[in-house]
């Protein structure tokens, strides 16, 4: 069994849904820095960019692989956590299906509740087992990667995505109020369309759309987000909670 | 191709994406003269027009099409491109 009190001293960040763009881009970033955490990087199938990195920062990077849409898999590795590798100090949480246009009356529900097992039954299981030790830490970090979408009027035929981010936000911010008193700060950060592998299923001309109205004329890159993560993750953030950042350019207040 | 040989199986491809088995495309079809012609379908539509005739429309050049008839312009443009 881990000990509580060293891994207080190290920090140990938990990402799930790891091996996104996003995932690999906050890893990288994390893993260069001067004192860099320990990294434990979930994934579905531990993809070959995840590999690449473990092999350019093996002391660093440990891969942990779960089915999101299984809740006896998400709690296994949540075991695993807390037995090898101790009480993560923050934790950012990536993982979605890829997302889809259609219109409400096309809306699926069994891919709804998968991407609901995916986005939010497993921070629930997660954070069940993990937020109630993180409070013992000095210091703990919950981030939660939202969209845009939940600012304002959200864009026409992204109904399920728009309905799991809000619900997410919801989570976020019952965490945050709930556990307010404590060392664990519960925040998110909302991007807009963010030019990763997790649109390869939305037409290509759909996406140069996004970015023509975008002010900057392009979306997102996964770069774009690294220094409000960094922010949320620092302690700078030790007065910040329940909040979600926007990340879209202007797009939405 | 000929301009009628597009129209109609763009007709086809129409027909399918905004699930209208009876549908019938002309040169001066648009969006505000054919029902459930809306953003989503456009892109839908776009997408299966790029598929079915291995061509790749630039956004610009999508946003200058007032009609089927410029769209059928702008395939043969692309095809003879090709």
């Amino acid at each position: 069994m881990a000990n509580e009190t060293s891994s207080a001293t190290q920090e140990t960040i938990l990402i799930t849904g790891a091996s996104s763009d996003i995932g690999i881009a906050l890893i990288r970033h994390l893993l260069t820095k001067p004192a860099p955490p320990i990294i434990l990087a979930h994934s579905f199938s531990a993809g070959h960019k995840l590999q690449t990195l473990q092999a350019e920062f093996p002391d660093h990077l440990k891969l942990l692989q779960a089915d999101f849409t299984d809740p006896a898999s998400v709690t296994a590795m949540a075991d695993t956590i807390l037995t090898t590798h101790g009480v993560p100090t923050g934790f950012v949480h990536l993982p979605a299906l890829r997302l889809t246009y259609d219109r409400f009356t096309k809306f699926k529900w069994d891919r709804f509740t998968s991407d609901l097992a995916v986005q939010v039954q497993s921070a629930v299981i997660l954070l069940q087992k993990l937020l109630p030790k993180m409070t013992k830490l000095p210091s703990g970090r919950v981030i939660f990667v939202l969209s845009s979408v939940v600012h304002g009027v959200p864009p026409k035929f992204m109904s399920m995505y728009t309905t799991l981010k809000y619900t997410q936000l919801g989570l976020m911010r019952s965490l945050a109020a709930e556990y307010a008193a404590t060392p664990v700060r519960v925040n998110a950060i909302s991007p807009s369309m963010v030019d990763t592998q997790f649109l390869l299923d939305i037409p290509e001309v759909a996406t140069q759309m996004a970015a023509q109205a975008n002010p900057l004329g392009r979306n997102a890159k996964p770069e774009d987000l690294i220094g409000a993560l960094d922010l949320l993750l620092s302690p700078a953030a030790d007065y910040i909670n329940g909040i979600t950042i926007p990340i879209a350019a202007g797009t939405v207040n | 191709m000929t301009n009628d040989e597009i129209l109609a199986e763009l007709q086809e491809i129409f027909r399918d994406i905004l699930d209208q088995p009876d549908l019938v495309l002309t040169p001066e079809s648009n969006a505000n003269n054919v029902e459930d012609w809306d953003s989503l379908a456009h892109i839908n539509l776009v997408t299966s027009i790029e598929k079915k005739y291995k061509i790749k429309f630039a956004l610009g050049e999508l946003q200058e099409l007032k009609n089927v008839g410029d769209m059928i312009d702008l395939i043969q443009v692309k095809l003879a491109a090709k």
